[in-house]
């Protein structure tokens, strides 16, 4: 469950990325968020794990509150996928990386390794244990950095563009997966066609906030709307 | 350009790491001391005492026979090193003009002694570090270290240290092809764009430190859970320990090396 209200969050330079900005999603509940480039959605993500700091506002997941003392605790509870997965991947091998979440939170080496291998599993890329982190393709980094966020098992999961660099066939195998997993979801994409098939519920976010949000399949044909908020219908 | 390659080759180093060996069931700690002594008593000669660091040799040889290094992995990576002591050991061969000694009627001078002595102490000094890499993984050091109260700061900059040499090597290497591509075929970086070259490429490397510190963090590093396994030394890992001292104690303070030495002028 995840709990945003009026979240303010302002860089350093006074660039107010993300304004006011109010979101519900259930349990089990799989939200889109879809926006212009520049729109606020990776920083919004930033701010639910605590990475940026918030100027207003708050944030709730599973009922716990974002705040200092229990940054711990909301980092176990969700899971955030990165844009880019060379900022995710950093270790020398796919084992390792998939095993730096829960080896942090203190699991037995023998459940890490159980994880590991599961993830992989799910993900169908056992085929990637053995290797470098930094030789992988495009895709199967991608597919890699995934893999490193579910083996947590958080209980609210962020997805920031999941879908680039994936091929069309990792593409679909990942819209069976994440439809599979009960998870509360946010996934922002520009893949609007992804959205539909995933989620349930859409937001659609201009400079910051919330532009308006309902059922995809009738935001992302509705053409005026969809150009009201710098976007392109389907 | 392929600074990077040859950085991610030590990082496949590190993949060895995951390897169940006598040295590598050591307890890490024990690993990290030993390499330290080793280390500082080599650094710890004259630079013209060559036949004195003869017997160091020992440790890389039984330390790789023992993890099972592939000795053409190890040489390899020590190849990348060498090109820079050489720099420094040139001169010497042009300033220090003394003879050292002489075998039958050949004379080796005291600049041929120092440049040798340059290139076979780096050699073994980044031999003790790269089996390190590849019979310890990276991950478990930090831990341990981090049980043993360390404070956490240094820590996280061991770790974003060793991280972000790939890193840096990355970037350059996506630049410079930015750079190639658009540069009108040119070869290398126009002396005029280097200043501004290595400005950005510093400060995206920066951001891109910055960004892979966020996401470990998401994924609960520095977290105060650390710990993770508790690990007690054992007496075999106390014995490693105690052993590598000892020798580097030995070939330190008593001469063996004068042996051979004296052979050398007997023959001569
Ligand atoms: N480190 C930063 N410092 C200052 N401003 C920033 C920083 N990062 C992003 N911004 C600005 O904040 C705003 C929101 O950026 P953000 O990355 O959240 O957009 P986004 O919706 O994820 O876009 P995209 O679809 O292109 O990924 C943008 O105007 C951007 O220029
Ligand atoms: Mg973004």
């Amino acid at each position: 469950m995840l709990n945003i209200v009026k979240l303010t969050v302002v860089y350093p330079d006074n660039t107010k990325a993300v304004d006011k900005f109010t979101l519900h999603a259930g349990k089990e509940e799989s939200v889109a968020l879809a926006g212009e480039n520049g729109a606020g959605k990776t920083t919004l993500m930033l701010a639910i794990t605590g990475v940026l700091p918030i100027a207003e506002g708050s944030v709730q997941v599973d009922g716990i509150t974002l705040e200092k003392k229990n940054l711990n605790d909301i980092r176990a509870r969700t899971g955030l996928v990165f844009q880019n997965p060379d900022d995710q991947l950093f270790t020398a091998s796919v084992y390792d990386d998939i095993a730096f979440g829960p080896r942090n939170y203190g699991l037995p080496e023998k459940q890490v390794a159980e994880r590991v291998n599961q993830t992989l599993e799910e993900l169908g890329i056992t085929r990637l244990l053995g290797r470098s982190a930094l030789k992988l393709s495009g895709g199967e980094k991608r597919l890699a950095a995934i893999a490193a966020v579910l083996s947590m098992n958080p209980s609210v999961l962020l997805f920031d563009e999941p879908t680039a660099f994936l091929d069309l066939k990792a593409r679909r195998n990942l819209i069976r997966l994440l439809n599979k997993m009960p998870q509360t979801k946010l996934i922002a994409s520009h893949d609007l066609l992804f959205l539909e098939e995933v989620c349930g519920r859409a937001v659609l976010m201009k400079n910051g906030t919330v532009f308006t949000e309902g059922a995809p399949a009738d935001l992302f044909h509705d053409k005026k709307l969809m150009e009201d908020c710098g976007l392109e219908a389907i | 350009m392929n600074i990077r390659n040859k950085i991610n080759d030590i990082y496949s180093l590190e993949q060895l790491s995951s390897g169940n060996t006598v040295i590598h069931r050591r307890h890490p700690i024990c690993k990290l001391l030993a390499a330290f002594i080793f280390i500082m008593t080599v650094i710890s000669f004259d630079r013209h005492a060559f036949g004195r660091l003869i017997p160091f040799i020992f440790y890389p040889s039984i330390l790789m026979a023992l993890s099972e290094t592939p000795y053409g992995l190890l040489l390899k990576r020590v190849l990348i090193a060498i090109p820079f002591c050489l720099f420094i050991g040139i001169p010497n061969l042009f300033l220090e003009k003394d003879p050292a000694f002489t075998v039958g009627n050949i004379t080796v001078s005291c600049g041929v002694l120092s440049f040798a002595v340059i290139i076979y102490r780096t050699y073994l000094c980044v031999m003790a570090v790269l089996l390190l890499i590849a019979a310890t993984p990276f991950t478990e050091l930090t831990a341990q270290l981090r049980r043993m109260k360390i404070p956490n700061i240094f820590i996280i900059m061991l770790e974003m240290t060793y991280r972000c040499l790939g890193l840096l090597a990355g970037e350059s290497e996506s630049m410079h092809i930015a750079y190639a591509l658009r540069g009108g075929g040119a070869k290398g970086v126009d002396i005029r764009h280097a200043g501004g070259f290595i400005g950005s490429l510093l400060t995206r490397s920066f951001d891109r430190a910055e960004r892979i510190y966020a996401a470990m963090k998401c994924r609960g590093y520095g977290l105060s859970y650390g710990g993770i396994r508790q690990r007690v030394i054992t007496v075999s890992d106390a014995v490693y320990c105690a052993l590598v001292c000892f020798l580097c104690m030995f070939f330190r303070f008593v001469d063996a090396g004068r042996w051979i030495t004296a052979f050398v002028e007997r023959i001569s």
